[in-house]
């Protein structure tokens, strides 16, 4: 065994409660390892305060204790019998509760989902609005991709400058 | 009558059965309470508070199930409670330690419980400690306690608190680390 495993039996050291096989390699261990050492010298520390620190005068339950126990039981009996069924409704409902939240959770994911996917007319002429745009700007990405599609080689001559006045329905391509 | 005939009784409604379960579980109850809270005024109302508590559970309670964990959790829960609404304002790191306290606690002696022999010395040196542990927050505090004074191994912790003996591994070293840093805090005032 090695470090990793010893390092976490050594509170079980401490409280006796390690079999006979486990216990003398925790011993060893401790001999030659720095840091178990430490978390042993920790227990020892923190043991030596809290036993000391221990009340020494503890009180004892009076000879009618027991009774007066069943009295408050009595006083709050009614009380407890009288919230317990809703209590027990209370706990039931939980689950049911659960699996409500998380249906409204999908279903209000996919609301706003498709909302993204989708945004409406009065959004989408915001957003142009702030971007400063063309009104056109979507027809014109439209005939620009026509255009690459029917006739590659002009396009491409255009871009080199071979051909400075592309015809008719292409004539809005800048 | 053996516990879990006992209990299985209580759990029917049998108020006699009930009360021979608060008389054979109370002085436990009330010595765990008294060294959480240390307020001896305070004990009898929690105590009373936990076996009420333990009543009305009890129907829920499986009868496989360790009683003892089931009783202390609803005790250091209840002693949470108390903690939480007395919110102390703690006479707290008030404890400055002399290099023979300091000696004292790192010593073997500490741990072998053989405290010095002169009384005053002995109520000093609690002190010093209590208001050392008295520096954490009150869950540390009390898994300190219920693992150095009332003796709970790792496994019974695990049992009470309802998680793993990693988990509580995990909870015990920062609660001693916290402690420590306390302590030396405390050791560099003096
Ligand atoms: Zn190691």
């Amino acid at each position: 065994m090695e470090h990793r495993q010893l390092k976490g039996l050594i509170e079980e050291y401490c409280e006796g409660t390690l079999s006979p096989e486990v216990y003398p390699k925790v011993t060893q261990h401790l001999a030659q390892c720095h840091e178990c050492k430490q978390h042993l010298r920790l227990i020892r520390l923190t043991q030596g305060i809290t036993a000391a620190s221990k009340g020494i005068a503890p009180p004892f339950p009076a000879p009618g204790f027991s009774r007066q126990v069943l009295q408050a039981v009595a006083q709050q009996r009614d009380n407890y019998l009288f919230w317990r069924p809703l209590r027990i409704v209370a706990l039931r409902t939980i689950p049911a509760m659960a699996i409500l939240a998380l249906i409204l959770g999908v279903v209000a994911y996919m609301q706003m989902t498709a909302l993204l996917d989708a945004p409406n007319k009065s959004e989408m002429s915001q957003l142009e609005s702030y971007l400063d745009l063309p009104t056109n700007w979507g027809q014109e990405d439209a005939v620009l991709s026509e255009t690459i599609s029917r006739d590659p080689d002009r396009v491409v001559k255009t871009l080199m400058g071979g051909q400075t006045n592309p015809s008719k329905s292409e004539g809005k391509v800048k | 009558m053996a516990d879990a005939e006992l209990i299985h009784r209580c759990q029917q409604g049998d108020h006699a059965a009930f009360e021979e379960l608060v008389k054979r579980s109370e002085r436990r109850v009330y010595g765990l309470i008294y060294q959480i809270v240390r307020s001896t005024n305070d004990v009898e109302d929690i105590a009373q508070e936990v076996f009420t508590k333990l009543f009305f559970s009890l129907p829920q309670f499986r009868l496989d199930a360790s009683f003892d964990a089931w009783l202390y959790r609803i005790a250091v829960n209840q002693c949470y409670d108390y903690l939480r609404r007395r919110k102390r304002n703690p006479q707290v790191t008030q404890a400055d330690l002399s290099e023979e306290e300091a000696a004292f606690f790192e010593s073997d002696e500490s741990v072998t419980l053989a405290r010095p022999a002169d009384i005053s010395k002995r109520m000093e040196i609690k002190q010093l400690a209590e208001n050392l542990l008295s520096a954490l927050p009150p869950k540390e505090r009390s898994l300190l306690i219920l693992k150095e004074i009332e003796q709970f191994s790792i496994e019974e912790l695990a049992s009470i608190f309802k998680t793993s003996k990693s988990a509580i591994k995990l909870r015990l070293f920062r609660a001693r680390n916290h402690l420590k840093a306390v302590y030396e805090k405390s050791k560099k005032r003096k």
